[in-house]
């Protein structure tokens, strides 16, 4: 057993893997009796932070993750950043998460800890559980963080399903990182609730899916929300995108093509540190306006 | 009692447009203003100009605001409606053009796509980031020639060959169209390369992956230079329709909507605002770590209208919907 090292404080950026896996890490860590520091919310500042360390070509989320880590460094013993290879069998996730580790270091050095999620090779509560024996807490400790962690998220998908209300006329897919950070989603569900839209967010669940699924695990889940929507209830599906996104640049002709099939309005919004709600607002306005007008038509005639 | 008449302001990036309709629908006034940078003064320059020009026994009984701008303007002249610019473009168009099936709109920052099938609007695309593909692009390319964007337009479409110019970004351009004048291409052909790469630009990043079916129509400032619209034809192999009132289609669209609005009564805050010193505020808000820069409308030092910050608390006056 390695030596069990004295770390009090854990930095956890909220970026990419936190809204991957909601409630697991702290969690974790928290049955490990080490305290957990979440880094703030995203915010006007993160955007000037990120944009004024991060590499340009680089899409937003990845930005945010270097602004994220920048301030948590002076505030924890270390940093936590997984390496994501797979987080569902027999897929694989966006190549930049697979180096997010690496990236932490030069930001941070000597602070980084780090395991790697690779669902192909083995499963997570599994990995988990080998990650804490190396921080050295013994094979029980261990046992009882992963399985509380994994636990933990379950039931926060669980509560989310329950807690879905009628059913929603507009849909809004995207990858989780995007979807769950306030910052990024915000203006566009604000804008929904003023038009007085319902609206449904996709929920990500991880399971095992069809052969012939697209093997990139978000790109992937949501091709499957989108083959699932029936026309007769969905009016809508706005696919918030980040601006050089790699996956996306790949993925989103097939979003377009099985939305086509299905004589279902699509449109996607592109999102950068620039924030330029104007233009968010401005297509978010027309597209709903053109649903609602080709629905009257079909009303009328 | 007054006849009834209807407002349609479309404030783009570059021009500050108003059209007035009668409830048949015929247009009483047309103005197209280049803001300068100033869209409430050139609002005010425009009501002026329309109070002298309509007669006196009409009163206006509904006002429509569109345009990047709309929302600025709308707690301006106080809209009763304000509408994004897409909807306004596609009401006028199929008003006057009911079997059109693709609106081209290229305005001075924003260009635009509208495909419609039966009269009503099923799919549309921006441009992004990039003014590349916009109005923008000819302008600033006209000025490094040194010639009017009228001279363009009359030039360009006597080119016999059109110089063929890499459009995809206008620094790469300009650097492209001194290469092509020092070796000596003339400079019709040169304009008309510069139309050409426009349009080409313009068909592939925001009409990509569109059906673009005839009738097509061309609107928006860009509408009035004949190289663009011979490059549309020529790119798409279609005839290009250029509408009446091509250059104001936004304000047309938007009057249309304020009329067939049920609008009992007006919130127009009259002509007499052209002569009030309208001005424009801002502060960072510091409630939160967004720090949102929030815009203030003061007319006479009163605040009419705020607009900016995320959460919303401070867009009290006007919205947009």
């Amino acid at each position: 057993m390695a030596q069990k090292m004295t770390i009090k404080k854990v930095g956890i950026p909220k970026s990419l893997y936190y809204f991957f896996y909601p409630d697991l890490w702290k969690t974790f860590f928290e049955t490990l009796e080490i305290e957990v520091i979440l880094s703030e919310s995203t915010s006007r500042k993160t955007i000037e932070l990120a944009s004024s360390v991060a590499e340009s070509e680089n899409c937003l989320p990845i930005k945010l993750f270097d602004a994220h880590i920048l301030e948590l460094i002076d505030k924890v013993d270390v940093l936590f950043v997984p390496r994501i290879i797979s987080t569902i069998k027999k897929h694989c996730s966006c190549p930049k998460l697979s180096v997010l580790p690496d990236v932490a270091r030069i930001l941070a050095p000597g602070k980084v800890i780090t395991f790697e999620i690779n669902e192909n090779k083995i499963k997570l509560i599994s990995s988990l559980q080998k990650f804490a024996q190396e921080l050295g807490f013994s094979n029980s400790i261990a046992k009882k963080a992963a399985n509380r962690a994994v636990n933990a998220t379950k039931k926060h998908t669980e509560e989310k399903e329950q807690s879905k209300k009628t059913e929603a006329s507009f849909f809004i897919v995207s990858h989780p990182y995007n979807l769950y950070d306030d910052y990024i989603t915000g203006p566009v569900i604000k804008k929904l609730k003023k038009m007085n839209i319902s609206y449904e967010i996709i929920e990500f669940k991880k399971e095992k899916r069809k052969k012939d699924a697209i093997r990139w695990d978000t790109c992937g889940e949501m091709n499957d929300n989108l083959f699932q929507l029936d026309p007769e209830k969905c009016k809508g599906v706005i696919q918030i995108s980040s601006f050089n996104c790699g996956c996306d640049s790949v993925m989103l002709e097939t979003s377009r093509s099985v939305l086509k099939e299905k004589s279902i309005p699509f449109i996607v919004l592109i999102i950068d540190e620039h924030s330029a709600l104007a233009g968010v607002d401005t297509r978010l306005e027309a597209f709903i306006d053109s649903v609602r007008w080709k629905n009257e038509q079909n009303c009328n005639s | 009692m007054k006849k009834k008449v209807y407002l349609g302001v479309d404030v783009g990036s570059i021009s500050i447009n108003l059209l007035v309709i009668d409830s048949n629908d015929t247009v009483l006034f047309d103005s197209y203003i280049r803001g300068q940078g100033n869209p409430i003064a050139a609002v005010q320059k425009g009501l002026k100009e329309l109070e002298q020009n309509i007669p006196d026994d009409v009163e206006i009984s509904g006002v429509c605001v569109t345009g990047s701008g709309r929302s600025l303007i709308g707690a301006v002249v106080g809209a009763d409606i304000i509408k994004n610019e897409i909807m306004a473009h596609a009401r006028a168009a199929i008003h006057l053009h009911p079997d059109v099936q693709t609106i081209l709109e290229i305005g001075g920052q924003d260009s635009k796509v509208t495909i419609i099938r039966d009269g009503v609007v099923v799919d549309f695309a921006m441009n992004l980031v990039c003014a590349a593909g916009t109005g923008s692009f000819l302008d600033s390319q006209a000025k490094r020639l040194d010639i009017s964007i009228d001279e363009l337009s009359n030039k360009s479409v006597l080119s016999e060959n059109p110089t063929d110019i890499a459009g995809r970004c206008t620094v790469f351009a300009e650097s492209d169209m001194i290469h092509k004048q020092q070796v000596g291409h003339k400079q019709e052909d040169i304009l008309m390369g510069l139309c050409h790469a426009m349009v080409r630009n313009y068909l592939s990043n925001v009409c990509r992956g569109k059906e673009i079916k005839t009738p097509i129509l061309l609107q928006g400032g860009i509408s009035a230079n004949k190289g663009i619209g011979r490059a549309f034809s020529e790119a798409l192999k279609a005839d290009i329709t250029i509408p009446q009132y091509n250059m104001v289609m936004g304000a047309f669209g938007a009057a249309l909507i304020a009329k067939n609005a049920t609008i009992k009564q007006t919130r127009f805050r009259g002509f007499d605002i052209a002569d009030h010193s309208i001005a424009t505020g801002s502060f960072k808000c510091k409630d939160c770590s967004n720090l949102c820069e929030v815009i203030e409308i003061l007319d006479s030092n009163e605040v009419i209208g705020r607009s900016g910050g995320r959460c919303g608390k401070w867009e009290n006056s006007y919205e947009t919907t």
